[in-house]
């Protein structure tokens, strides 16, 4: 939501005004450079936030997966006893 | 040893940790230290003179440093007190030039705003539009020129202008992020058009009855903008001057102290909208009424933002403020393994972005550039009328559903779809190579793509049903459709049967909420 919010900014307003200071173009050039810029914008925002939500699905399939198939707690099961180990209790 | 020995030969440390606990400031690694030798000398005075005063001495000093150390937690009410009374005005002490710089740009603006109103008698209309204007001199014939202060209801009018108010100062400070100068144009364009709608009352000879109408709530609401504009230019300092900080640790500190300032006048926003609904209606209340309410506000704004942290720095702070919540840098993975709560998957989505975050930008600006390419070549004429282009962002979300199926362009549903296909198969390749350590075989291509169909079609179908019903069931079947694409190209070898029917087993034993609720 704040990414698209962004883009109806005096910032963007601002930067199509700072263009046509430097690129002098018709009117209606411009008008049309002002809707492609805006179109181009809008799409890149829109797939960008459609990426951030396939990566939250993405790490929700590894979740999910985990409650499934209880990988992390066989891992933790194999380590019992290996951490004492390390510390150099088993020594002591 | 000898008890006296052992007396002359430490008094001078003892001494000295004495001193050290009278301070108003302790040094917490230091009183670490102290805490473990004055627990040695006790041990070793326990243990050789157990019936001596020095035990004693030694145990009441031991106690004294273990009471410093072990404080109890604070109470939320004390943390809450600390925040409004000792953080946020040494914030707004330490950010004073930006307050400064902030009120200079916003003041100018209105002076451009109230110049260019005299100068330009169609300016007001550029500003504020031909209705506003319309509708305001009809107010001014019918003797009421405040009424549009009083067209809706007391409580819509509050919750409209309070949330208006929330995103112009949200959105004030994050354009900062543009090393500020965000920030200072939208100052300029709200003081400019601050400074529009008061001459326009001004040439009309209703100054004082504008004035005192408007500035009831715009005490405060004006202030905050200003603090808001303050806000965004501590943060984007920390961006441009980063002083001996990397630059992105920099930022982060001061988009820190940014968001903490905005937290601050957030209560004021809220404020001044329902002071908007509820208040500036009674335009027949007595003048002297509203301009004591206009000081009043006046008052508590300069001495809230000014006078009191400046009241506050000359007495000394309780505490300076450190940069010393800022965490080590660390190359952070994620761990697939774990299971994760629903904060903590949004969290490291973040972290997978930055992680990959060129990969992803790759990835969106091909797929943008696909689908505007096509969309340009194949639409009758670049214009308007093609698509809603974002004006209003509610506007905007409502008629999402053009950029898919749209009436001048009959393949938009291919090219958003191929769109789809590519970004989901893309996105999810980098997370199972993240995961498995290994890039899923080129060759594979050409099978991820054909998995990703099916959930492709479904999402875009939920778009063609229009109206709320598609946001209703797009809530719960968007997700689903994501999910059921990941497990296509992950484990179900593209078969979507097999995919369907391991999402709906996990949805079967996890519930509707999809993750953990713990």
């Amino acid at each position: 939501m704040f990414f698209l919010g962004l883009m109806h900014t005096a910032v963007v307003g601002f930067f199509l005004d700072v263009l046509t200071w430097i690129v002098n173009l018709p009117p209606e050039k411009m008008d049309q450079f002002g809707i492609v810029f805006m179109m181009v914008l809008q799409m890149f925002m829109t797939f960008f936030v459609f990426a951030l939500i396939i990566i939250g699905m993405g790490l929700l399939y590894y979740t999910l997966s985990g409650i499934q198939d209880a990988g992390d707690l066989w891992e933790k099961i194999g380590k019992i006893g290996e951490q004492r180990k390390i510390r150099g209790l088993e020594r002591e | 040893m000898r008890e006296t020995q052992f007396i002359e030969q430490n008094k001078e440390k003892w001494g000295e940790f004495e001193n050290i606990l009278e301070d108003e400031y302790k040094d917490p690694d230091k009183l670490n230290d102290l805490f473990i030798q004055i627990t040695d000398d006790l041990s070793y005075s326990r243990t050789f003179y157990p019936n001596r005063s020095v035990r004693v001495y030694l145990n009441g000093l031991a106690q004294s440093i273990f009471h410093d150390v072990h404080k109890s937690p604070t109470s939320p009410w004390r943390a809450f007190q600390h925040f409004w009374l000792e953080e946020l005005p040494q914030l707004y002490f330490e950010a004073r030039r930006d307050m400064l710089v902030a009120f200079l740009v916003f003041a100018l603006a209105l002076g451009i705003g109230v110049l260019s109103c005299a100068m330009d008698p169609d300016f007001p209309e550029i500003i504020l539009g031909q209705s506003y204007l319309d509708m305001t001199e009809s107010n001014i014939k019918n003797g009421d020129p405040m009424a549009v202060y009083k067209q809706k209801g007391m409580f819509n009018m509050a919750l409209g202008i309070t949330l208006n108010n929330l995103m112009v100062a949200l959105l004030t400070f994050l354009t900062g992020v543009f090393i500020g100068m965000g920030s200072v144009i939208v100052l300029i364009f709200n003081g400019i058009m601050v400074g529009v709608f008061q001459y326009f009352f001004v040439e009309k000879g209703l100054f004082l009855e504008s004035f005192l109408t408007i500035w009831i709530h715009g005490t405060i609401e004006i202030s905050c903008i200003i603090v808001a504009g303050a806000a965004g230019l501590t943060m984007g300092r920390g961006l441009a001057f980063p002083d001996t900080y990397a630059r992105d640790r920099a930022f982060q500190l001061s988009a820190r102290r940014g968001m903490k300032m905005m937290i601050g006048i957030a209560p004021l926003i809220i404020l001044a909208g329902f002071i908007e609904g509820f208040l500036t209606r009674y335009t027949d209340t007595p003048q002297i009424i509203r301009a004591l309410f206009i000081l009043i506000s006046l008052g508590f704004v300069l001495s809230y933002f000014m006078w009191y942290p400046a009241i506050k720095a000359r007495i000394g702070f309780a505490a300076p403020l450190y940069n010393t919540d800022l965490n080590p840098d660390l190359n952070l993975k994620i761990n697939y393994r774990s299971i994760k709560r629903n904060g903590e998957v949004f969290t490291e989505s973040f972290l997978f972005l930055r992680n990959y975050f060129q990969s992803i930008i790759i990835l969106v600006g091909g797929v943008t550039a696909l689908y505007c390419t096509a969309v340009f070549l194949l639409s009758p004429a670049i214009n308007e009328e093609v698509f809603v282009l974002p004006t209003d962002l509610f506007l905007y979300l409502g008629d999402f559903d053009d950029i898919i199926f749209n009436d001048q362009i009959a393949a938009l549903p291919f090219i958003m779809g191929l769109c789809v296909m590519i970004l989901t198969t893309g996105v999810n390749r980098l997370m199972i190579r993240d995961s498995d350590k290994t890039w899923p075989s080129w060759s594979k291509l050409g099978k991820d793509l054909f998995a990703a169909l099916p959930g492709t079609v479904v999402l875009l179908l939920l778009f063609y049903a229009p109206g709320g019903i598609t946001w209703l069931i797009g809530s719960m079947v968007f997700p689903l459709a994501l999910l059921w694409i990941f497990i296509n190209q992950r484990e179900a070898g593209g078969n979507p049967f097999t995919g369907m029917q391991r999402t709906l087993l996990w949805l079967c034993h996890n519930g509707a909420g999809y993750g953990p609720c713990r």
